[in-house]
């Protein structure tokens, strides 16, 4: 049943998944080029320069990538569900409500986790080649809020998309907007660090909206 | 789990608000004040200060108490103050050829003068764990970019690492080792400052407290280290340090020690001077030091006051001082009606994300306990478990509490 329930997730979920991995690693990609195309021009010795004296990482381009891809899957996954009531159907499945809803999450947060891995790992092994720990470690660092960010937004859209009343997804997208801003508030690196624990325990505890849509759900607040 | 769910929509949304509300606040009533400009005049030994143009422009002099004493026009203010307004001075022939035994021309007002500043935030950052160093005697005698950055290793030693090829510069790093072990140097860096830059006449390399709160001056000369051990009384625990590279060549740099007591470095001899400008936490005040060839004005923006304090050039001895304390503004007033606390995530004082409750306010009560009384009105005929918990949150977050209330009341 687990099994089926992962891939009844993934055939929802696939094409987004896809596109987000190709999209991500592409601008990945790009954010490499862009560096190496400084070091050709300019010699490595100034991208060391910029690095530590003007506080630039080269890999603002990924800054919003991961919440739009959290987005982005979470719409690709919980709107069928919405759509012609199909969660009905979902939810008369005979296995326990709360792990369903577990299993639904579980998959687009690992969805996400490849995707985000990859990102880091692009910028991760690029930069070691041309930098010390120590600053591929702040590059990194300075990348992992936004990572977190998207969970952020695909734990949110979830819980927008399977609530059924406008008034609470309203409340919601509200809540959510708000919470995205604070991840980008500090543009300073590794400016997140102190926070990060708090951050995953959130993130954690976002989880929850999304089993308090699917009650309202069987509630009949539509 | 629709406990849960409740409680934690609710909490998410007092948070936010507790954070969204007073920013908004902030921006539709911006609550900032213009310090004056204030410098001493070498003329008439006082500070002369010069309001901003939306508190009408005046210029006047103060006294020993802080009390305006004089009014000046912007002409009188010219001649007060010719270490800044030579240009005009000079155009209208009013340049004098000395002040004070000391023969003034253009060049010497110029080649005298600079200024200093430290913010919070620049210190209360976090820094890259490695650390770019220059040449300080280049070959071809102007200054050049880095090529080689050091780094502490396990806590115990010192690492070069060449910045074309990304590899450990083992002959510098062995040089760097033994200078930095015979000087005695207790790892880690306590603060280390330089100025990475080749747009300076000249580079003096680092300032660097090691973890006992000893000063050094660290600099690569041909290559090869250079490193003095600067001596002070044991009671001075260094803090902060900052590296000057000024065209006068007279100090080295600033020190902050561990009891807010500021020094300077003088280049000759390793001279430490304390200088009698009172407690400053570098980590929590903005300091800024305009010096000329008469003084220096120290100027520090303190957590209820800006204060200046005008130094002698020579010998640092205290000038005078003068203190303005910062007004309470009107819709800083209202506000503390209104919000019982503030959240921020950032501040002017650092560049780091963390959550900071602050303006605790005890005169929000009187707003809480309306929004606590309409609360039990609404929720009238609903059981004593939601009804009281909702008063309660209400008498506590106040408006916070009461608008997340409302919108899910249902």
């Amino acid at each position: 049943m687990v099994k089926a329930l992962f891939f009844k997730e993934w055939i929802k979920t696939r094409g987004v998944f896809l596109i987000s991995l190709i999209a991500i690693a592409a601008v990945s990609a790009y954010a490499v080029l862009m560096m190496s195309r400084l070091i050709q021009l300019k010699g490595v010795e100034h991208l060391w320069l910029i690095m530590m004296l003007k506080d630039n990482s080269f890999v603002d381009t990924l800054k919003y990538l991961p919440a739009i891809a959290g987005i982005a899957l979470a719409i690709a996954q919980m709107a069928p569900e919405m759509a012609q009531k199909r969660l009905k159907l979902t939810l008369h499945l005979p296995y326990p409500q709360n792990a369903l809803v577990a299993i639904m999450l579980c998959t687009g947060m690992v969805e996400l986790l490849v995707i985000y891995a990859l990102q880091l790992a692009i910028i991760g092994i690029y930069d070691s080649t041309i930098l010390p720990v120590e600053l591929v470690t702040r590059v990194l660092l300075t990348m992992v809020p936004w990572s977190l960010a998207g969970f952020t937004a695909y734990l949110f859209t979830c819980s927008i998309c399977l609530e059924g009343t406008w008034k609470r997804r309203i409340i919601l997208s509200l809540i959510g907007l708000a919470v995205m801003f604070i991840y980008y508030l500090q543009p300073a690196l590794e400016a997140y660090n102190g926070m990060l624990a708090l951050i995953i325990i959130f993130i954690c505890l976002t989880a929850i909206l999304s089993f308090g849509s699917i009650i309202r759900f069987k509630e009949g607040r539509q | 789990m629709k406990k849960a769910y409740s409680i934690f929509l609710i909490a998410a949304g007092i948070i936010i608000l507790s954070w969204f509300l007073p920013w908004l606040y902030s921006i539709i009533f911006p609550a900032s004040v213009n310090d004056p400009f204030i410098a001493w005049s070498p003329v008439n030994d006082s500070f002369i200060v010069s309001e901003p143009a939306e508190k009408g422009g005046a210029i006047y002099a103060v006294d020993e108490l802080g009390e305006a004493s004089r009014k000046y026009s912007k002409e009188d203010r010219d001649s007060l103050l010719p270490q800044i307004y030579f240009n005009q001075l000079v155009a209208h022939d009013k340049l004098p050829d000395s002040i004070d035994g000391k023969e003034i021309t253009i060049p010497a007002l110029k080649h005298s003068q600079w200024v200093f500043s430290s913010l919070p935030r620049d210190l209360n950052k976090v820094g890259a764990k490695v650390y770019l160093m220059m040449e300080s005697m280049p070959a071809r005698f102007e200054l050049e970019d880095p090529e080689v950055v050091f780094r502490i290793k396990d806590n115990s030693r010192i690492e070069f690492i060449d910045i074309a090829t990304n590899t450990v510069n083992a002959n510098k790093t062995k040089r760097f080792n033994e200078i930095f072990t015979r000087n005695g140097f207790k790892y880690p860096i306590k603060s280390a400052s330089a100025d990475i830059t080749t747009r300076k006449p000249y580079d003096e390399g680092y300032l660097m407290a090691d973890d006992n709160g000893e000063i050094y001056h660290v600099k690569m000369q041909a290559g090869r280290p250079f490193m003095v051990k600067i001596n002070k009384p044991d009671s001075i625990i260094a803090r902060h340090l900052f590296i000057m590279e000024e065209s006068d060549a007279r100090q080295l740099g600033i020190v902050s020690d561990e009891n807010h007591n500021m020094y300077v470095i003088e280049k000759d001899g390793y001279k430490l001077i304390q200088l009698p400008v009172g407690k400053i936490d570098p980590e929590k005040s903005k300091l800024s030091i305009v010096k000329n060839m008469f003084n220096w004005v120290v100027k520090i923006n303190d957590d209820n006051a800006t204060r200046w304090i005008a130094l002698d050039s020579d010998d640092y001895s205290l000038l005078g001082q003068y203190s303005l304390p910062y007004p309470t503004l009107a819709v800083e007033t209202a506000a503390s009606y209104i919000f019982p606390f503030e959240l921020t995530f950032t501040s002017v004082s650092d560049c780091v994300a963390k959550p900071r409750l602050s303006g605790f306010s005890i005169n929000a009560i009187y707003l809480n306990i309306i929004l606590a009384v309409i609360m039990l009105l609404l929720l009238k005929g609903r059981s004593s478990k939601i009804l009281i918990p909702s008063a309660a949150a209400t008498l506590i977050f106040g408006i916070f509490a009461f608008i997340p209330l409302i919108l899910t009341k249902e």
